[in-house]
């Protein structure tokens, strides 16, 4: 439970309020790499703010607020340069920084061109993904997580949701709800709607903890049967902060996404790699994206699928959900240490500092611990995930099923790739 | 979608505790333990507290921004102690 004032500032992210510095503070994948092939200009809204997203012919980005300082016609609508994104009203050409590189209607003996630029961010393509840095200088490095640099056949599943992240970050350190939301939850709607619910989420939690460390929160649990031998306890996974979540298991890797696009939606994106060993991967020239279903065709959440359930009780929250008339308890005590975590980062910039996770030295890849053997259910958790997880309706899902089962059988047979 | 046109919209009509939101706004600690700064945004203060219960203990978890103090204040219903257990008597 909290004050309004402090729900206020946990969820505002404006400009200049403490949380709004704080997550400007961070890079964000703002659109897919082949959206920029298929046409060389977008719109993005990042953090309550629209901006013009370009690639130019030679494969240089850049990132400005959406109106143009001249007389706020949409960038969205310019076009795109060798140099820049020029202004499709009058012609006004801002280069990669910003700067204002012509005028074509003003003399150039006032150089007013000088007077005007655009608050240019940056821009970086990774694993498939676009990434823009729009906070102030200097930009730290775009941090290399394991996921988006490994070796595997990549799948994206994404969806926008109208609610805060804040919320949705709430769940990643609220290992509890696991067993009941996907485990007797899903059990009971795959009763009404005749089908049979994975029996490894079902597992009960005999024990939860979480650790700080240098990306955020690693989350620990022991599900009945287990032990704190096992990978869900002695590895476990981390809430990278302040908007991702690495889990994975069975030779699949991911990363979840949660990109605050503004105070009401939220991108919701699940980075997959599948990496089973002993075989070879196919070429991706574009990594598949695909939309996944919030609701039914009677507007009612989709929950027959893991990630559905999850956005479900996101979404049923509210659009920001009031913590004022919350009922903490003891199995929540993750939640709170989310909270505390935001509140000392946002401290932290006020006074001039980095939060944490941002990485100023330039590196290769950031490997995070993730457990390998999920809810202590073996190589059958793969199959499980691509059935019933947000996999289920990629493109690529059988192919992905076949690359599992293949690789399974390798193993068994003793073929290495 | 009905978006807000402030901040987070009261939700007051799907369930609503108003006793609880004014025991936590009466009972959530006003000072840092430490430095003695508000920690109450409607103070003035710059810290939080969240509440959590256990059993029939309210459990606030705190950090101040003006000293960098985080810990638990707990408003324990009882106290229970423990004693070791000793050799029987002959």
């Amino acid at each position: 439970m909290l004050t309004a004032e402090q729900n206020d500032e946990l969820t505002d992210f404006a400009p200049g309020t403490p949380m709004g510095e704080l997550l400007r503070r961070y890079w964000y994948p703002v659109a897919f790499t082949r959206e920029l092939e298929e046409f060389p200009v977008k719109a993005t809204r990042l953090l309550g703010e629209d901006y013009a997203l370009y690639k130019t012919a030679s494969g240089r980005y850049g990132i400005v607020p959406e109106a143009c300082p001249h007389r706020r016609a949409s960038l969205t609508y310019g076009v795109v340069e060798a140099n820049g994104i020029r202004c499709p009203y009058h012609g006004w050409l801002f280069g990669l920084d910003g700067e204002c590189l012509e005028q074509p209607a003003e003399r150039e003996e006032t150089m007013f061109r000088e007077r005007v630029s655009a608050k240019a961010g940056k821009v970086q393509e990774l694993g498939g993904l676009v990434w823009a840095y729009v906070g102030p200088d200097p930009a730290p490095e775009l941090p290399r997580f394991d996921v988006f640099v490994m070796d595997g056949v990549r799948d994206i599943g994404w969806a926008d949701l109208p609610c805060n992240l804040i919320q949705i970050m709430e769940n990643a350190v609220d290992p509890h709800h696991v067993e009941f939301l996907h485990g007797r939850y899903f059990e009971f709607i795959g009763r009404q709607q005749g089908f049979e619910a994975p029996a490894s989420f079902g597992k009960k939690h005999v024990k939860v903890g979480f650790d700080a460390f240098e990306w955020g929160i690693i989350k620990r649990r022991v599900v009945q049967g287990a032990t704190e031998e096992d990978d869900d306890w002695k590895v476990g996974h981390p809430l990278v902060f302040p908007y991702n979540m690495r889990v994975g298991g069975a030779n699949i890797e991911q990363m979840q996404i949660r990109v605050p696009i503004d105070r009401y939606t939220t991108r919701f994106m699940l980075y997959s790699v599948h990496a089973p060993a002993g075989i070879a991967y196919p070429d991706q020239p574009q990594v598949p994206d695909y939309n996944i279903p919030v609701f039914d065709e009677r507007g009612r959440h989709r929950t027959d699928y893991v990630e559905g359930q999850d956005i479900m009780a996101w979404v049923t929250q509210g659009a920001i959900t009031d913590r004022t008339v919350e009922h903490l308890g003891r199995s929540d005590v993750g939640v709170t240490m989310l909270r505390r975590m935001f509140k000392q980062e946002m401290t932290k910039v006020a006074a001039g500092q980095d939060p944490l996770g941002t990485i100023r030295e330039p590196h290769v890849r950031i490997d995070l611990p993730c457990e390998k053997n999920k809810f202590h259910a073996g190589a059958s958790f793969a199959l499980d995930f691509i059935e019933m997880a947000s996999s289920r309706f990629s493109p690529q899902k059988d192919a992905l099923r076949k690359l599992h089962i293949e690789a399974a059988e390798n193993s068994e047979a003793g073929v290495s790739a | 979608m009905t978006v807000p046109a402030g901040g987070p919209a009261p939700d007051v009509g799907r369930g609503w505790f108003p006793e609880d939101v004014e025991r936590h706004r009466r009972d959530a600690p006003r000072f840092c333990p430490a430095c003695a700064s508000p920690l109450a945004r409607a103070a003035g203060g710059d810290g939080l507290a969240t509440e959590y219960w256990v059993a029939a203990d309210r459990v606030f978890v705190c950090f101040c921004a003006a000293c960098g103090w985080a810990g638990d204040v707990v408003l324990s219903a009882r106290v229970v102690g423990h004693e070791a257990e000793h050799e029987a008597e002959n």
